[in-house]
């Protein structure tokens, strides 16, 4: 397996607050990878830091080149369920704000990935939390990258949907061959997905 | 017909019958307490003979005027206190100082300064509508930041989109509020105006032909005047701001 994404003594913090120093770690291509901790830790901080969206106070990621290669956003985010959808814009209106130009075909793969064909043109407001979610994750199909970040995505669910939402990302992961990155402090999350962990409690 | 509809004609027709029982009933002459004919006669009067709707128009172009210029200032604000701190911590201490003056109170000082001029009543009418715009409006959009800005930087959303579809449609629900208070105090700011301005220029509106009323002693044209004040805010608080297409949108925000 080739390492995609390598952390080397990556600190951050905000002022005088520090929230982690000297961590190191690798990805590898293909890996689900769960960055876990209590609250408050700095599980997000280093997401957003892997994700680009964050620059960390010091230490560097290294990135495989073929991340970047020919696509236009590398690293996708699946948010938690508040801040995942716009509320005033359909869900396909949603999918078409990242990409003004995806084509209908194109649309509807990525919404029949996530079992969502029929519900394209309601407002995230007639949606389950579950349903969301999916809509995120098609959100973040159309992107076509290698990675897939994912900020406590299952947080609002419960535990059948939760199962079932994350059997779908397994399935998806395995047929487009990406790497997952997720947040989590729900340890069964872990077991059922996770092939590698950061804890942030040892950095 | 509508339930809303129903229960708010029934309570008119509540009020008329009341006011049509003290009329009757002689306790008041009728210089005081004019019959509803008489005032819906004398309303028809003023339309035909003193040009009442002319009138309304010249208030409502210049509060439609005034409402443009706050919001056109209050986006303008909003885009200030992002860029900087300290602009954005003086709004609000000005919003808190200003917001509670009432647009009349100011009137003597800005005579005083403007006089009896179109630019004195646009002042006073925006003073009156600018605090609680900017107020709803940059809540709204910090809001929208706070919950969005992640989504907006990881998706590489365009300025423009952001501004078109992130910010614009999601303050609209908000816009309408805002827009909703800085009529009704506005309306309210322009007609006390109107009754101490009287004519500026060679307009004169609403609340001036109260005024006007009251020194012929005409008790049913006052009432008259104060009917079109009725009719119009029925009408942009049913019409305007409570349409279909505004409850659908604001439905879809919460």
């Amino acid at each position: 397996m080739k390492t995609i994404i390598s952390a080397h003594n990556l600190c951050k913090s905000f002022g005088k607050q520090l929230v982690f120093k000297d961590l190191n770690f690798e990805i590898m291509a293909g890996d689900t990878v769960a960055i876990v901790g209590p609250s408050g830790i700095g599980k997000s901080t280093l997401l957003n830091i892997i994700g680009q969206l964050e620059v960390p106070s010091s230490g560097h990621i290294h990135y495989e080149p073929s991340l970047f290669e020919g696509i236009h956003i590398p690293f996708p985010f699946v948010f938690q369920e508040h801040e995942s959808l716009l509320p005033w814009l359909t869900v396909a209106e949603n999918l078409r704000l990242i990409q003004k130009d995806v084509s209908m075909d194109a649309l509807i793969d990525v919404l029949e990935a996530v079992e969502l064909t029929a519900h394209q043109n309601k407002y995230p407001s007639a949606l389950s939390g579950g349903m969301k979610q999916r809509v995120g994750i098609a959100r973040a199909l159309l992107c076509h990258s290698k990675c897939l970040l994912m900020d406590e995505p299952f947080g609002s669910l419960d535990e059948a949907l939760k199962i079932k939402l994350q059997q779908l990302i397994l399935s998806i992961k395995e047929e487009k061959h990406l790497t997952v990155i997720m947040v989590t402090h729900d340890q069964s999350d872990i077991e059922r997905m996770a092939n590698r962990i950061i804890d942030l409690r040892q950095a | 017909m509508d339930r809303k509809w129903c229960i708010k004609i029934g309570f008119i027709a509540f009020l008329l019958g009341c006011w049509q029982i003290l009329a009757y009933s002689g306790v008041y002459p009728e210089a005081f307490i004019p019959k509803v004919e008489t005032i819906l006669v004398r309303w028809w009067h003023l339309i035909r003979e003193d040009h009442l709707l002319m009138r309304v128009a010249v208030s409502l172009s210049t509060i439609i005027v005034a409402v443009a210029i706050a919001l056109a200032l209050s986006a303008l604000l909003i885009l200030i206190g992002k860029k900087s701190y300290i602009v954005k911590e003086c709004l609000k201490l000005s919003a808190s100082i200003a917001g509670p003056i009432p647009g009349i109170a100011l009137l003597p000082l800005i005579i005083l300064w403007l006089g009896l001029s179109t630019e004195a009543m646009m002042v006073i009418l925006i003073h009156a509508m600018i605090w609680p715009l900017w107020t709803t409006l940059d809540l709204s959009v910090t809001r929208i930041h706070n919950r969005f800005n992640r989504f907006m930087h990881a998706f590489k959303i365009s300025r423009w989109k952001r501004l078109k579809d992130v910010y614009f449609k999601g303050i609209l629900p908000d816009l309408l509020t805002g827009i909703e208070v800085a009529w009704g105090r506005g309306w309210r700011a322009l007609l006390s105006i109107e009754m101490i301005f009287g004519i500026v220029g060679n307009h004169s509106g609403l609340g001036w032909l109260i005024y006007e009323r009251r020194m012929y002693m005409d008790t049913a044209g006052m009432l008259a005047g104060l009917l079109t004040i009725a009719i119009c805010g029925i009408v942009f608080e049913s019409v305007l701001f409570k349409s279909k297409v505004v409850e659908v949108h604001r439905e879809n925000h919460y």
